[in-house]
């Protein structure tokens, strides 16, 4: 495993390292790696192939300052030297690490920046309701992003392929179509299809006048609304019934049903039917299903084997409010728009900098030729939409790929990725423009204004969401017989539940410990029924107060405790590692190669009770170096069962809720918790995932080496998200680009 | 020779599927040196987490005379399929970089590359074999190759022992670090087969769509090439892609592709993903056959399920999750079990064989001009082991693959081989995929 890490191109230089430091290595590095560390990792048959024999005697000998990193972690945690070896003096200990982790930083180490990012399915969705006013549902068109690290914003797995750019294509078409209306066309239209014409899918067919739909299934007209805004949906229907209910139907947009009816009418008196919603403006589908086709071959009379539903027409009629634009055709709505004035703001916003003439001059072109300007305004917005300027983040390197300061436009438009998920806003636009931005003041009075506007939102259901793996919650199907209690609407309280409490620390500017210790939960009746209380009522989450601590805190969230489980049981081995590499940033190394997964029901003995068969698999050293560590933050939370609900007993038998974190003791999740905000790494861990979240990489160990300096020089002052965020953007690293550049 | 729209045809028959594909309507370029007539395809089905190789081959080459249990379904076809033993991936194994052998045996399937397992989650592995094919087979076609499964890709960063989901979840590879898109469900395959994305439209709509692409597609190409020079060489990377994916619009639009395929009739769309599974197997498959009979790609792959899905199979009496039991343990309730899924798994596949056979093309059935690979990077689920991969090959009789019989390779021969000598008998030259070391003698 440590061969991987040895293939980052991280660029070290050695050479760079200060006397002092060298000094120290004699002095104290030397010393300690040979009374802990050379008995096993030494020579040919070094333990996990780490020979530090060389290295011992001279620090140039290391290669890789990454491997430093990960010595210091390993020491840092405790988890080397192993438990059955002396342990050093803490002293010795710290003063080790904190040399690996000073020396790792200084030669060099920086990362250069990710390929080109690409925006992400969600932040394509929020710049294009934000810059255009258009509610575009991303995720009916575009595939999910894949994941690098914990992110999907991460450049390296933002792949671009022949398919994926046929998506955008449409998405740009759709949007387009949203953004710019044409000023006639906001009258109401009425568009009906006979039955015949209709669209035919499986299990229908025309049948004279009307379309019959035989089996369970639907058929639909599209159409190309004018714009969003309130539609009726009508249909003439009539059933061949049978059985002992009456035809049931739904009028559907796009495939989503809008309202239930029950046909009950003959062909000797069709009844017409309809609804109305609001809808998006673009092409859309309207149509109507059947819903309980019966056939029954055997029945008596004849009429009443087969039940079907006719349609004889289909229609839609609106809008029916009053004309709105989408918010940046409205900009423009009074007066004749100029087209090429409009394409100035409009590429502005969507591209992030000011187009150049002949950029201006192309799309303008392109607009001219269409019958209306706003026709004109369609095709050139499509066209921005489908740009490589507008789906990639562009940073180009200075030349030789050396270390640049960021425009302010390149600032401003990290800085609305990173806190709204989203494009510069006005005010970030005109900061950029005076050049106010690479003025550290001029950053620094954004964040806050930022972190108050509704779109920072993102930050909970983007950030959030993938730093605490929510997104996993969709899959995880737990057995039906023993958790009857979860249902689809449970996890999604419980998803909203997790992501309100992310939301309520960082709109309440509190202490980023709050995550852990809130002293108020979010609840409905759902979840409070499985937290075991019963004052509360209602589909919608509200905050209530909590006397102890197992409950409103991460550990004690049904999200959390779920995803951690496995269908039939709790997991302590998977809550452990939650704990451990989520919220501690404390990576676990995967099983060595030869030994399998610790399957936990298949212990050997007769133990009983879950952490009993734990702990006889432990009693295998090759196991016990990680799961020492890994197992016991797991134990505390057995306490919740595999969907969160308390328990003092698994099996029958009391829980034994006690361990050790590091070296700090706890019995029961409420202790844990308290030892979790407690502990430095996860404020350390917050802030480095918040980094990696805003860089769109993998951290160097010289971004997180001036992020620990900025957080030990806040001493014991109780930190919030905003501070962490302040911090993050005054990083080295978030303001310039660092190029491509070759090894010295 | 003046060219034949095809859909010319698809439009006067009263059935518009199975045309029969005359010479004219192919284009100069599909003709590959010793295959006059119509095109071959390509494809291969991929089930995870390992078979049982004691109930599906014998160890003995020579002629397939009595069929091993799992095979059974085959029936009469088993005279068109050879099973293949001692087929290995050695860059499945674990060589220095740890567990995580249900990542590499879906990554390492078809590209024959050691995947990269880096702590910053990049991607890296190879071009895989079907994109190989479809770099020639695909020219003409509306869509150069197909990525099909019935599991979308896992939301999250880490699929299996430090790997990323991507690994777990692809078997075609467009480049070393882009997998294809992959697609499940049945109603949207049909639209980007059919109905270029998008369905419940009229073909004047999509017509017109299409037509206003070609100077959508003019200017952002003007756009990409003006940024090619500020970039520098790792970030011209992703710009490449951008502009592959131009490209191949281009080529399209030129070919007057788009919009073409309404002869393939709504009735045929399906209505979403089936929620029994055994259905959404089959509707998958059926668009597959739909696409080859109406020569809408040549190229496909198929993940039956993401390599270590853990889905159950409830259908066929197993509601034991999949991965779960091929940790076997030699226990023989789940063996049984194993066998039962195998064995589902021969039988969906047989139905989609018989319909390529009875389909005529020519002188020929559509299957004697598809070549079917069928198997898994995984040997026994139990032990994680990738050599005598369990291994089915079928069809392909007018491309000169016999079948009827057993092929025992010397141990270790790596699966490539194997790629490698299905490509040439489409038609495609190869010298060399992954870790091949020559055609595998077929």
């Amino acid at each position: 495993m440590l061969d991987a890490l040895l293939l980052v191109p991280w660029l070290a230089s050695i050479a760079s390292m200060s006397p002092e430091t060298r000094g120290e290595f004699e002095t104290l590095v030397a010393p300690f790696l040979s009374a802990h560390c050379l008995d096993c990792h030494t020579g040919p048959k070094a333990k996990a192939k780490l020979d530090l024999a060389a290295i011992s005697k001279s620090p140039t000998a290391l290669g890789s300052p990454k491997l430093w990193a990960e010595m210091a972690q390993r020491v840092r945690s405790g988890e080397m030297p192993p438990a059955k070896r002396p342990r050093p003096p803490a002293a010795e200990q710290a003063a080790f690490v904190d040399w690996l982790e000073r020396a790792g930083a200084s030669a060099l180490v920086r990362a250069r920046d990710p390929l080109l990012r690409r925006l992400t399915r969600y932040e394509y969705e929020r710049t294009v309701r934000d810059v255009l006013g258009v509610e575009f549902d991303a995720r009916s068109l575009l595939p999910p992003d894949e994941v690098a690290g914990s992110f999907d914003n991460n450049g390296a797995a933002q792949g671009m392929s022949d398919a994926l750019l046929e998506r955008y294509l449409l998405a740009a078409e759709d949007v387009a179509a949203a953004a710019f209306l044409d000023p006639d066309a906001t009258g109401p239209v009425r568009e009906r299809m006979r039955g015949a014409e209709l669209y035919r899918g499986p299990g229908g067919k025309a049948d004279g006048d009307t379309y019959v739909l035989f089996s369970n299934g639907s058929t639909a007209l599209r159409r190309e609304l004018p714009r969003p805004g309130e539609y009726v949906l009508r249909a003439r229907v009539y059933g061949r019934q049978a059985g002992a209910e009456p035809c049931k139907a739904a009028l559907i947009v796009d495939g989503h049903p809008l309202q239930l009816f029950d046909v009950a009418a003959t062909k000797s008196g069709p009844v017409v039917i309809e609804t109305s919603a609001a809808v998006g403006g673009g092409s859309h589908a309207f149509g109507i299903a059947f819903l309980n086709d019966f056939f029954d071959a055997a029945a008596k009379d004849p009429a009443q084997r087969d039940r079907n539903l006719h349609v004889e027409w289909l229609e839609v009629e609106g809008p029916l409010d009053a004309p709105r634009h989408a918010s940046f055709q409205a900009r423009f709505a009074l007066g004749k728009p100029n087209a090429r004035r409009v394409l100035d703001e409009l590429l502005l916003r969507l591209w992030r900098r000011p187009p150049s003439a002949q950029e201006l001059d192309e799309l303008t072109l392109l607009a001219a030729r269409a019958p209306t300007v706003e026709a004109g305004l369609r095709a050139a917005c499509a066209v921005a939409l489908a740009s490589p300027h507008f789906l990639l983040r562009i940073e180009p390197d200075s030349p030789g790929g050396r270390r640049r300061k960021l425009d302010g436009y390149e600032i401003a438009t990290r800085l609305s990725y990173f806190l709204w998920s989203s494009a510069p806003d006005d005010e970030l636009l005109g900061l950029a423009a005076k050049g106010l931005l690479e003025q550290d003041g001029g950053l620094r009075t954004q964040v806050p204004r930022m972190l108050r506007d509704a779109r920072a939102s993102a930050l909970s259901e983007n950030f959030a969401e993938q730093w605490l793996g929510l997104r996993r919650l969709d899959s995880f199907a737990p057995d039906p017989t023993r958790f009857a209690d979860w249902t689809k609407e449970l996890a999604s309280a419980a998803r909203a539940e997790t992501l309100a409490l992310f939301e309520c620390v960082l709109r309440e500017n509190r202490p980023v410990r709050e995550l852990l210790l809130p002293g108020f939960a979010f609840v409905n009746a759902d979840l409070a029924r499985l937290y075991g209380w019963n004052h509360v009522e209602g589909e919608m989450l509200r905050r209530v107060r909590v006397e102890d601590a197992r409950r409103g805190g991460l550990l004690g969230q049904a999200a959390i405790l779920a995803l951690t489980s496995n269908p039939t049981r709790t997991s302590p081995v998977k809550r452990g590692k939650f704990v451990l590499e989520a919220l501690l940033g404390a990576p676990t190394p995967p099983p060595p190669p030869g030994v399998g997964d610790l399957d936990e029901d298949d212990a050997p003995g007769k133990a009983r009770g879950l952490r009993e068969k734990l702990e006889l698999h432990r009693k295998d050293a090759a196991c016990a170096t990680c799961h020492d560590r890994l197992d016991p933050p797991g134990f505390a939370l057995e306490r919740y069962d595999a969907i969160g609900a308390w328990r003092e007993r698994e099996n029958g038998l009391p829980i034994d809720a006690a361990g050790e974190l590091g070296s700090r003791r706890f019995d029961g999740p409420e202790e844990l918790a308290r030892l979790i905000a407690d502990d430095p790494g996860f404020v350390r861990n917050l802030a480095e995932k918040l980094a990696g979240y805003a860089l769109g990489r993998a951290l160097a160990p010289a971004d997180a080496a001036e992020l620990r300096a900025w957080l030990d020089a806040q001493g014991r002052r109780e930190l919030r998200l905003s501070d962490l965020i302040e911090a993050v953007v005054s990083m080295d690293a978030f303001r310039h680009r660092i190029g491509e550049q070759k090894a010295p | 020779m003046k060219l034949l729209p095809r859909r010319a045809l698809l439009r006067s028959g009263s059935c518009a599927l199975a045309l029969p594909l005359l010479d004219a309507m192919l284009p100069g370029m599909s003709r590959v040196p010793g295959h006059a007539g119509p095109p071959a395809r390509l494809l291969w089905v991929y089930v995870p987490n390992g078979m049982r190789v004691d109930k599906l081959a014998p160890s003995a080459a020579g002629p397939l005379k009595e069929l091993p249990a799992t095979l059974k379904p085959l029936g009469a076809l088993a005279a068109q399929a050879t099973l293949l033993r001692g087929l290995a991936q050695d860059r499945g194994r674990a060589n220095g970089d740890g567990p995580g052998d249900h990542a590499r045996a879906c990554a390492n399937y078809l590209t024959g590359v050691q995947p990269l397992k880096a702590p910053d989650g990049r991607l890296g592995v190879g071009v895989s074999a079907d994109q190989l094919a479809a770099r020639t087979l695909g020219v003409s076609t509306r869509r150069a190759s197909l990525a099909l499964g019935c599991e979308p890709t896992v939301p999250g960063g880490q699929c299996d022992s430090g790997y990323p989901c991507a690994y777990s979840s692809n078997l075609s590879w467009i480049s070393p670090t882009v997998p294809a898109l992959k697609e499940y469900d049945p109603r949207a395959v049909f639209d980007h087969l059919f109905r270029e994305g998008r369905g419940e439209e009229t073909p004047e709509q999509r017509a017109a769509r299409w037509k206003a692409r070609a100077s959508v597609v003019d200017l952002v190409r003007a756009q990409a090439r003006r940024l090619e020079g500020k970039l520098s060489s790792a970030d011209r990377a992703r710009l490449d892609e951008y502009q592959g994916g131009l490209a191949s619009l281009e080529r399209r639009i030129q070919l007057a592709l788009g919009g073409e395929a309404d002869a393939v009739p709504d009735e045929l769309r399906p209505k979403g993903i089936p929620t029994d599974a055994r259905e959404h197997v089959d509707l998958l498959f059926d668009l597959l056959a739909l696409a080859f009979e109406t020569d809408c790609t040549r190229v496909a792959t198929f993940l039956v399920g993401n390599e270590g899905s853990n889905r159950s199979y409830a259908a066929i009496g197993v509601p034991e999750g999949h991965h779960d039991l091929s940790h076997h343990g030699k226990e023989l309730d789940k063996l049984d079990k194993l066998a039962r899924i195998d064995h589902y798994h021969v039988e969906r596949l047989t139905r989609f064989l018989e319909r390529l056979d009875r389909a005529r093309e020519g002188d020929a059935s559509l299957l004697d001009r598809t070549l079917v690979c069928f198997g898994s990077g995984l040997e026994d689920g139990n032990r994680h082991n990738h050599e005598d991969l369990p291994t089915l090959v079928v069809g392909g009789r007018a491309l000169g693959h016999g079948g009827g019989r057993v092929l025992v390779s010397e141990r270790e021969t790596p699966l490539c081989n194997l790629h490698v000598a299905l490509l040439e008998k489409a038609g495609v030259a190869c010298d060399r995929i992954g870790d091949s070391s020559q055609a595998l003698p077929l």
